[in-house]
Protein backbone atom coordinates (compact mmCIF):
# COMPACT_ATOMS: atom_id res chain seq x y z
CA UNK A 1 0.00 0.00 0.00
CA UNK A 2 1.68 3.08 -1.17
CA UNK A 3 0.38 5.25 1.83
CA UNK A 4 2.53 3.00 4.18
CA UNK A 5 5.49 2.73 2.11
CA UNK A 6 5.07 6.90 1.94
CA UNK A 7 4.93 6.92 5.28
CA UNK A 8 7.68 3.77 6.61
CA UNK A 9 10.16 5.58 4.39
CA UNK A 10 9.06 9.05 6.20
CA UNK A 11 9.72 7.30 9.41
CA UNK A 12 13.10 6.10 8.46
CA UNK A 13 14.49 9.38 6.71
CA UNK A 14 14.98 7.67 3.78
CA UNK A 15 14.15 10.46 1.11
CA UNK A 16 15.11 8.18 -1.93
CA UNK A 17 12.06 5.86 -1.18
CA UNK A 18 9.90 8.31 -0.38
CA UNK A 19 10.43 10.08 -3.26
CA UNK A 20 9.98 6.83 -5.33
CA UNK A 21 6.41 6.04 -3.98
CA UNK A 22 5.67 9.43 -6.34
CA UNK A 23 5.28 9.73 -10.15
CA UNK A 24 7.60 11.71 -11.89
CA UNK A 25 5.19 14.36 -12.21
CA UNK A 26 3.76 15.14 -8.78
CA UNK A 27 3.12 17.53 -5.87
CA UNK A 28 2.98 17.57 -2.07
CA UNK A 29 1.72 20.27 0.15
CA UNK A 30 2.36 20.18 3.67
CA UNK A 31 0.72 22.70 5.63
CA UNK A 32 2.16 21.27 9.08
CA UNK A 33 5.59 23.48 8.95
CA UNK A 34 6.17 25.13 12.23
CA UNK A 35 4.16 28.73 13.00
CA UNK A 36 5.08 31.54 11.14
CA UNK A 37 7.07 29.59 8.87
CA UNK A 38 6.47 28.94 4.83
CA UNK A 39 4.46 26.11 3.60
CA UNK A 40 6.19 23.67 1.59
CA UNK A 41 5.48 23.09 -1.60
CA UNK A 42 7.25 20.75 -3.88
CA UNK A 43 6.87 19.56 -7.49
CA UNK A 44 8.23 16.65 -9.29
CA UNK A 45 9.70 13.34 -7.88
CA UNK A 46 13.77 14.48 -8.31
CA UNK A 47 12.81 18.03 -6.17
CA UNK A 48 10.74 15.53 -3.61
CA UNK A 49 14.39 13.57 -3.49
CA UNK A 50 16.39 16.76 -2.82
CA UNK A 51 14.17 18.94 -0.91
CA UNK A 52 13.74 15.69 1.58
CA UNK A 53 17.07 14.92 1.66
CA UNK A 54 17.81 18.64 2.99
CA UNK A 55 14.79 18.41 5.33
CA UNK A 56 15.73 14.67 7.10
CA UNK A 57 19.63 15.98 7.27
CA UNK A 58 19.50 19.72 8.08
CA UNK A 59 15.82 20.81 8.51
CA UNK A 60 15.00 19.18 11.69
CA UNK A 61 12.49 17.05 10.15
CA UNK A 62 11.74 13.64 11.40
CA UNK A 63 7.95 11.72 11.47
CA UNK A 64 6.89 9.24 14.44
CA UNK A 65 3.62 7.44 15.73
CA UNK A 66 1.82 6.76 12.41
CA UNK A 67 -1.18 5.34 12.03
CA UNK A 68 -2.72 4.06 8.50
CA UNK A 69 -6.48 5.49 8.59
CA UNK A 70 -6.96 3.66 5.10
CA UNK A 71 -5.41 3.23 1.81
CA UNK A 72 -5.45 7.40 1.33
CA UNK A 73 -4.61 8.26 4.75
CA UNK A 74 -2.25 8.44 7.41
CA UNK A 75 -2.39 10.02 10.78
CA UNK A 76 1.16 11.15 12.36
CA UNK A 77 3.41 13.66 14.09
CA UNK A 78 5.61 15.64 11.88
CA UNK A 79 8.01 17.20 13.55
CA UNK A 80 11.09 20.34 12.60
CA UNK A 81 13.10 20.91 14.94
CA UNK A 82 11.44 19.63 17.91
CA UNK A 83 8.29 21.54 16.86
CA UNK A 84 5.80 18.91 17.14
CA UNK A 85 2.29 19.16 14.59
CA UNK A 86 -0.82 16.24 14.67
CA UNK A 87 -0.65 15.78 11.29
CA UNK A 88 -2.76 13.73 8.31
CA UNK A 89 -1.05 13.24 4.95
CA UNK A 90 -3.85 12.49 2.35
CA UNK A 91 -2.85 10.86 -1.06
CA UNK A 92 -5.10 13.47 -3.54
CA UNK A 93 -4.62 11.57 -6.71
CA UNK A 94 -2.52 8.91 -8.22
CA UNK A 95 -0.87 8.70 -11.79
CA UNK A 96 -2.89 7.46 -14.30
CA UNK A 97 -0.28 5.17 -15.96
CA UNK A 98 1.89 4.36 -13.27
CA UNK A 99 -0.23 4.18 -10.12
CA UNK A 100 1.84 6.34 -8.26
CA UNK A 101 1.09 9.14 -6.26
CA UNK A 102 0.60 12.67 -7.99
CA UNK A 103 -0.95 14.68 -5.60
CA UNK A 104 -0.39 14.35 -1.56
CA UNK A 105 -1.18 17.00 0.90
CA UNK A 106 -0.23 16.96 4.73
CA UNK A 107 -2.73 18.84 6.62
CA UNK A 108 -3.25 19.72 10.67
CA UNK A 109 -5.32 16.67 11.99
CA UNK B 1 38.44 47.81 -22.33
CA UNK B 2 37.41 48.52 -18.80
CA UNK B 3 39.50 48.09 -15.59
CA UNK B 4 38.22 45.59 -13.00
CA UNK B 5 39.60 45.20 -9.62
CA UNK B 6 39.13 41.98 -7.45
CA UNK B 7 39.92 41.19 -4.21
CA UNK B 8 40.58 37.63 -3.58
CA UNK B 9 41.81 37.11 -7.19
CA UNK B 10 44.62 34.91 -6.14
CA UNK B 11 42.61 31.55 -6.15
CA UNK B 12 38.59 30.40 -6.55
CA UNK B 13 36.09 32.12 -7.69
CA UNK B 14 38.17 35.06 -7.85
CA UNK B 15 41.15 33.68 -9.69
CA UNK B 16 38.29 32.36 -12.60
CA UNK B 17 36.80 36.13 -13.03
CA UNK B 18 40.49 37.68 -13.26
CA UNK B 19 41.54 34.51 -15.85
CA UNK B 20 38.08 35.66 -17.87
CA UNK B 21 38.09 39.03 -17.61
CA UNK B 22 41.86 38.78 -18.89
CA UNK B 23 40.32 36.16 -21.72
CA UNK B 24 38.29 38.96 -22.35
CA UNK B 25 41.14 41.56 -23.12
CA UNK B 26 40.27 44.07 -19.76
CA UNK B 27 42.70 45.18 -17.25
CA UNK B 28 42.71 43.47 -13.69
CA UNK B 29 44.20 44.51 -10.75
CA UNK B 30 43.90 42.03 -8.56
CA UNK B 31 44.16 42.55 -4.43
CA UNK B 32 44.91 39.71 -2.51
CA UNK B 33 47.01 38.69 0.02
CA UNK B 34 49.13 36.60 -1.91
CA UNK B 35 49.89 36.51 -5.12
CA UNK B 36 48.06 40.07 -5.48
CA UNK B 37 49.10 42.59 -8.28
CA UNK B 38 48.59 44.84 -4.92
CA UNK B 39 49.34 43.01 -1.98
CA UNK B 40 46.96 43.80 1.08
CA UNK B 41 45.87 42.40 3.64
CA UNK B 42 42.30 43.46 3.70
CA UNK B 43 41.19 42.12 7.06
CA UNK B 44 42.83 45.18 8.40
CA UNK B 45 41.89 49.05 8.48
CA UNK B 46 45.50 49.48 7.56
CA UNK B 47 45.56 46.87 5.09
CA UNK B 48 42.49 48.44 3.20
CA UNK B 49 43.96 51.82 3.28
CA UNK B 50 46.81 50.93 1.77
CA UNK B 51 45.13 48.94 -1.05
CA UNK B 52 42.77 51.97 -1.68
CA UNK B 53 46.10 54.18 -1.78
CA UNK B 54 47.47 52.46 -4.25
CA UNK B 55 44.26 52.38 -6.55
CA UNK B 56 43.73 55.98 -6.30
CA UNK B 57 47.71 56.24 -7.52
CA UNK B 58 47.61 53.86 -10.12
CA UNK B 59 44.19 55.14 -11.69
CA UNK B 60 43.34 58.29 -10.64
CA UNK B 61 40.84 58.65 -13.74
CA UNK B 62 38.95 56.11 -12.35
CA UNK B 63 37.78 52.51 -12.68
CA UNK B 64 34.91 50.69 -14.39
CA UNK B 65 34.18 47.57 -11.91
CA UNK B 66 34.97 46.82 -8.00
CA UNK B 67 34.23 42.82 -7.29
CA UNK B 68 34.84 42.27 -3.81
CA UNK B 69 35.07 39.06 -3.63
CA UNK B 70 37.56 38.32 -1.17
CA UNK B 71 36.29 36.18 1.72
CA UNK B 72 36.92 33.34 4.32
CA UNK B 73 34.31 30.37 5.19
CA UNK B 74 32.96 29.43 8.01
CA UNK B 75 35.31 26.51 8.02
CA UNK B 76 38.02 28.40 9.38
CA UNK B 77 36.91 28.48 12.42
CA UNK B 78 38.23 31.94 12.74
CA UNK B 79 35.07 34.58 13.99
CA UNK B 80 37.20 37.66 14.51
CA UNK B 81 38.63 37.20 10.40
CA UNK B 82 35.66 35.94 9.00
CA UNK B 83 33.57 39.45 10.16
CA UNK B 84 36.59 41.78 9.29
CA UNK B 85 37.49 40.36 5.72
CA UNK B 86 33.65 38.99 4.78
CA UNK B 87 31.86 42.31 5.83
CA UNK B 88 34.44 45.07 6.52
CA UNK B 89 36.47 44.09 4.03
CA UNK B 90 34.14 43.92 1.80
CA UNK B 91 32.26 47.26 2.38
CA UNK B 92 35.43 49.28 3.10
CA UNK B 93 36.79 48.66 -0.49
CA UNK B 94 33.75 49.12 -2.15
CA UNK B 95 32.86 52.55 -0.48
CA UNK B 96 36.74 53.61 -0.23
CA UNK B 97 36.54 52.61 -3.98
CA UNK B 98 33.56 54.76 -4.86
CA UNK B 99 35.04 58.02 -5.92
CA UNK B 100 36.94 56.02 -8.92
CA UNK B 101 33.79 54.22 -9.53
CA UNK B 102 32.00 57.51 -10.01
CA UNK B 103 34.23 58.91 -12.69
CA UNK B 104 33.43 56.03 -15.15
CA UNK B 105 30.05 54.96 -14.49
CA UNK B 106 30.88 51.66 -13.00
CA UNK B 107 29.84 48.74 -10.85
CA UNK B 108 30.08 47.22 -8.00
CA UNK B 109 29.56 43.29 -6.99
CA UNK B 110 30.24 42.11 -3.30
CA UNK B 111 30.17 37.85 -2.90
CA UNK B 112 27.47 36.85 -0.79
CA UNK B 113 26.30 33.46 -0.14
CA UNK B 114 22.91 31.33 -0.60
CA UNK B 115 23.27 30.65 2.88
CA UNK B 116 21.53 33.54 3.71
CA UNK B 117 18.57 31.90 2.85
CA UNK B 118 19.02 29.27 4.78
CA UNK B 119 18.20 30.34 8.52
CA UNK B 120 21.68 30.03 9.84
CA UNK B 121 22.34 33.63 9.86
CA UNK B 122 23.03 34.91 13.55
CA UNK B 123 20.74 38.14 12.73
CA UNK B 124 22.24 39.75 15.71
CA UNK B 125 25.26 40.03 14.68
CA UNK B 126 23.71 40.90 11.26
CA UNK B 127 21.96 44.11 13.00
CA UNK B 128 25.07 44.89 14.43
CA UNK B 129 27.11 44.89 11.55
CA UNK B 130 24.71 47.07 9.55
CA UNK B 131 23.83 49.29 11.99
CA UNK B 132 26.35 49.87 14.23
CA UNK B 133 29.01 49.04 12.02
CA UNK B 134 31.86 49.21 14.50
CA UNK B 135 34.79 46.77 13.65
CA UNK B 136 36.67 47.26 16.41
CA UNK B 137 33.77 47.03 19.40
CA UNK B 138 32.33 44.21 17.09
CA UNK B 139 35.46 42.14 17.39
CA UNK B 140 35.70 42.97 21.11
CA UNK B 141 32.55 41.37 22.05
CA UNK B 142 32.86 38.17 19.45
CA UNK B 143 36.62 37.48 20.58
CA UNK B 144 35.83 34.62 22.50
CA UNK B 145 33.11 32.93 20.67
CA UNK B 146 33.63 29.14 20.00
CA UNK B 147 35.26 28.59 17.08
CA UNK B 148 32.48 25.82 16.19
CA UNK B 149 29.92 28.39 15.97
CA UNK B 150 31.86 29.76 12.86
CA UNK B 151 29.27 29.09 10.33
CA UNK B 152 26.18 31.21 12.17
CA UNK B 153 28.81 34.04 12.01
CA UNK B 154 29.90 33.32 8.19
CA UNK B 155 26.31 33.49 7.05
CA UNK B 156 25.39 36.65 9.38
CA UNK B 157 28.34 38.72 7.40
CA UNK B 158 27.02 37.69 4.26
CA UNK B 159 23.59 38.61 5.00
CA UNK B 160 24.58 41.85 6.57
CA UNK B 161 27.02 42.37 2.98
CA UNK B 162 24.02 41.55 0.71
CA UNK B 163 21.81 43.90 3.04
CA UNK B 164 24.46 46.47 2.68
CA UNK B 165 24.59 46.73 -1.01
CA UNK B 166 21.00 47.25 -0.82
CA UNK B 167 21.01 49.44 0.96
CA UNK B 168 23.55 51.56 -0.63
CA UNK B 169 22.22 50.70 -4.26
CA UNK B 170 19.48 53.42 -4.50
CA UNK B 171 22.20 56.03 -3.74
CA UNK B 172 25.22 54.95 -5.35
CA UNK B 173 22.83 54.31 -8.52
CA UNK B 174 21.60 57.84 -8.33
CA UNK B 175 25.35 58.84 -8.70
CA UNK B 176 25.87 56.59 -11.80
CA UNK B 177 27.36 53.43 -9.92
CA UNK B 178 25.13 50.38 -9.70
CA UNK B 179 25.75 47.95 -6.73
CA UNK B 180 24.87 44.22 -6.51
CA UNK B 181 25.53 41.02 -4.43
CA UNK B 182 26.00 37.57 -5.73
CA UNK B 183 25.10 34.79 -3.32
CA UNK B 184 26.88 31.27 -4.67
CA UNK B 185 25.91 28.46 -3.50
CA UNK B 186 28.80 25.71 -2.33
CA UNK B 187 31.41 26.18 -4.85
CA UNK B 188 34.06 23.77 -5.69
CA UNK B 189 37.68 25.03 -4.26
CA UNK B 190 40.82 24.19 -3.03
CA UNK B 191 38.88 24.27 0.61
CA UNK B 192 36.38 22.45 -0.18
CA UNK B 193 38.74 19.78 -1.35
CA UNK B 194 39.85 19.48 2.08
CA UNK B 195 36.45 18.93 3.42
CA UNK B 196 36.18 16.19 6.06
CA UNK B 197 33.17 13.75 5.48
CA UNK B 198 31.34 15.11 8.12
CA UNK B 199 30.71 18.38 6.33
CA UNK B 200 30.71 16.51 3.39
CA UNK B 201 27.15 15.40 4.13
CA UNK B 202 26.13 18.53 5.17
CA UNK B 203 27.16 20.04 1.84
CA UNK B 204 25.59 17.22 -0.24
CA UNK B 205 22.26 17.74 1.91
CA UNK B 206 22.37 21.38 0.00
CA UNK B 207 21.39 19.88 -3.08
CA UNK B 208 22.20 21.46 -6.50
CA UNK B 209 19.29 20.89 -8.78
CA UNK B 210 21.42 21.26 -12.02
CA UNK B 211 23.86 18.96 -10.63
CA UNK B 212 21.15 16.04 -10.11
CA UNK B 213 22.66 13.17 -10.88
CA UNK B 214 26.04 13.68 -11.43
CA UNK B 215 27.00 12.79 -7.70
CA UNK B 216 28.61 16.39 -7.73
CA UNK B 217 27.37 18.52 -4.87
CA UNK B 218 29.46 21.32 -5.90
CA UNK B 219 29.08 24.21 -8.34
CA UNK B 220 32.06 25.45 -10.31
CA UNK B 221 33.63 28.82 -9.42
CA UNK B 222 33.14 29.07 -13.24
CA UNK B 223 29.62 29.33 -12.63
CA UNK B 224 29.64 32.11 -10.54
CA UNK B 225 32.41 34.07 -11.87
CA UNK B 226 30.45 34.34 -15.12
CA UNK B 227 27.38 35.72 -13.44
CA UNK B 228 29.64 38.33 -11.66
CA UNK B 229 31.03 39.47 -14.89
CA UNK B 230 27.58 39.67 -15.97
CA UNK B 231 26.82 41.85 -12.98
CA UNK B 232 29.76 43.92 -13.52
CA UNK B 233 29.11 44.62 -16.89
CA UNK B 234 27.56 47.29 -19.05
CA UNK B 235 24.97 44.58 -20.49
CA UNK B 236 23.42 44.78 -16.70
CA UNK B 237 23.18 48.42 -16.37
CA UNK B 238 19.50 48.28 -15.54
CA UNK B 239 20.44 45.67 -12.52
CA UNK B 240 21.04 47.54 -9.45
CA UNK B 241 20.47 46.27 -5.69
CA UNK B 242 19.79 43.24 -6.75
CA UNK B 243 20.74 39.63 -4.60
CA UNK B 244 21.86 37.40 -7.49
CA UNK B 245 21.54 33.46 -6.25
CA UNK B 246 24.01 31.58 -8.49
CA UNK B 247 23.31 28.00 -6.99
CA UNK B 248 21.94 25.86 -9.21
CA UNK B 249 18.39 26.37 -8.37
CA UNK B 250 19.09 25.68 -4.43
CA UNK B 251 17.54 28.39 -3.06
CA UNK B 252 14.47 28.34 -5.11
CA UNK B 253 14.23 24.34 -4.18
CA UNK B 254 14.23 25.09 -0.48
CA UNK B 255 12.74 28.70 -0.85
CA UNK B 256 9.98 28.32 -3.30
CA UNK B 257 7.52 30.86 -1.61
CA UNK B 258 10.00 33.78 -1.43
CA UNK B 259 9.26 35.96 -4.29
CA UNK B 260 10.85 38.97 -3.40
Amino acid sequence: MLIADFIHAMEKKDYKAMSQCFASQCRLFDYCTPEGTPNFFVYGRRAMDMFYHNKFILGGLSVSSPRIVDERTVNFYISYGGIINHAVANIESYDSSTGLIKELVIRPA
Amino acid sequence: MGIYVVTGGSSGIGAQIVSKLKEQGHETVNIDLKDGDISANLATPEGRESALRELYDRYPDGIDAMICNAGVSGASGNIPLIISLNYFGATAMASGALELLQKKRGSCVVTSSNTIAQGAARMDVVGMLNNQADEERILALVKDYDPATAHSFYAATKYALARWARRMSADWGAHGVRINAVAPGNVRTAMTAKLSPEHMVAVEALPVPINYGTNDPLMSPEDIANAIIFLSSPLAHGINGVVLFVDGGTDALLNSEKVY
